[in-house]
């Protein structure tokens, strides 16, 4: 296991700054923990250091149980639209662990704000590339998911960031499984075609109106109507028709600020955001969708050159 | 390629672990004495036996491969020879495992009173720790069980083995 000192970065934690002209900056921070970079002392490689929280938790339950696992998954996928955990680092006290990762420039949220091109829409081939590069990891996820599932696992609701988070996970559904994540991407899918997020909630009730305002009311819904009754839900919700044709112009060449969307697209975009999640499509059918075999090729995105 | 990645040593098991010809050495009795003890845990608290498997892989791996620090070597050297230390890295895997592997964690307050106290809190969650280093945070490998349920799928649609054997 290599020592922490192999590594170069401003924050005193990690140690050993000899080799940086400058601070190294604080990239962001997830749930698991602070993102620092840093720099690889023996290749001379920028690489991402996140370090792991250690809550109160640590003292109830030794090494946290979400970083375990956390640890585990990232260590087994292998996708080259996934960022890779090159390995694990402890530093000299036990709360002192951090993940070796490949550094990139900015993430997707950073790209669409700041990158070239961050004031006009994506090019409908640009949307196509980024969608199927989501999408393909997505698979591959799930895949890897699939030898750690717990068969009829119970499991908490407060996943997801709010704004990303399924409509089933919002009515306390337990029992749920990749399709959470294919509604992320449709979420996604929207937010690339317009640059802004999609349903901006500011709380969870606020974020079950927007989606069904956009989306529609589920009516005549057997998985909503059993959802509603096991819970014993005494909400009634307003009946809205879906806004989604209204909000996602199929076809439009007009300074919308949205990106083209061909009707193969707008048909992806219903599928994966689909409010019944046993009828949502799942990554694996998504990149077989025609909107992926059909029209314009796919090109890398401006701010990748 | 794979032939080939097995002949490697960063691959290969010692021979010196649970050698029978060794008479210092911890003894596949020895394991096979907490294997039983880390069952009557699991069947106490309703997990899965595959979380001992899980466990015991852990240890095993972490025994019976090269060390990656000195640190990690000095406590596997020491594991192989005393039974205490080989104990406590066994109670140190399961109690990583069920974290892992089970829906319900239990706290190491309440794991070191299931142990009968002893081992103090610290003395696991420590050996968690260098259980975890040693085997480079790789705690999700498959059990020879969960391997041979793999082989089987593959087999099934093309072979007739009764359904009772395949447990």
């Amino acid at each position: 296991m290599p020592k922490a000192d192999r590594w170069s970065s401003d924050e005193e934690e990690i140690v050993l700054l000899s080799l940086l002209p400058k601070p190294i900056s604080h990239l962001d921070e997830g749930t698991y923990g602070v993102v620092w970079k840093a720099r690889d002392n023996a290749t001379q490689e920028i690489v991402a250091i996140k370090q792991i929280k250690f809550d109160s938790d640590m003292t109830k339950e030794g090494f946290p149980i979400s970083a375990l696992r956390e640890i585990g998954v990232l260590l087994s996928l292998s996708h080259e639209s996934i960022v890779s955990v090159r390995e694990m680092v402890v530093g000299s006290t036990p709360d002192k662990v951090f993940m070796v990762m490949d550094c990139f420039e900015m993430d997707l949220q950073a790209a669409m704000k700041k990158g070239p091109g961050a004031s006009t829409p994506f090019a409908q081939s640009e949307v196509k590339y980024m969608m199927r590069q989501i999408l393909s990891a997505m698979a591959h996820v799930t895949s890897i998911a699939r030898k750690y599932e717990h068969p009829a696992r119970n499991m908490t609701q407060m996943v997801v960031t709010l704004w990303y988070r399924a409509p089933e996970l919002l009515f306390s559904e337990s029992c749920y499984g990749p399709e959470i994540d294919t509604w992320s991407i449709g979420c996604i899918f929207g937010e690339l075609l317009i640059k802004e997020a999609i349903l901006k909630g500011t709380g969870e009730l606020d974020q079950i109106q927007k989606i069904f305002k956009l989306l529609g009311t589920p009516t005549d819904d057997e998985y909503w109507e059993q959802l509603w009754s096991k819970q014993g839900s005494t909400f009634k919700w307003k009946n809205n028709d879906s806004d989604l044709a209204r909000t996602f112009a199929v076809n439009s060449f007009s300074a919308t600020g949205q990106s083209y969307l061909s009707p193969d697209g707008f048909d992806l975009l219903s599928r994966l955001l689909s409010l019944n999640p046993k009828k949502r499509i799942t990554a694996e059918d998504a990149l077989r969708h025609s909107y992926f075999s059909c029209g314009v090729t796919e090109q890398v995105p401006m701010f990748y050159v | 390629a794979m032939i080939k990645r097995e002949l490697t040593t960063k691959y290969s098991c010692f021979d010196a672990y649970l050698n029978p010809s060794d008479p210092n050495m911890i003894t596949a009795g020895d394991r096979m004495k907490l294997v039983d003890w880390c069952y009557d845990i699991v069947d106490h608290c309703n997990f899965s036996r595959e979380t001992v498997a899980s466990a015991m892989e852990m240890t095993d791996r972490f025994l019976g491969m090269p060390s990656t620090s000195v640190h990690t070597a000095r406590v596997s050297d020491e594991a192989l020879v005393d039974p205490s230390k080989f104990q406590l890295l066994t109670i140190a895997a399961l109690y990583t495992s069920i974290k892992i592997s089970e829906k319900v964690a239990i706290s190491s307050e309440l794991f070191a009173e299931m142990c009968s106290h002893v081992y103090t809190v610290e003395e696991i969650e420590g050996m968690e720790r260098i259980l975890l280093i040693g085997l480079s945070w790789r705690c999700h490998a498959p059990t020879a069980h969960q391997v041979g349920m793999s082989i089987l799928s593959l087999l099934l649609p093309y072979v007739d083995i009764p359904e009772e054997t395949w447990g």
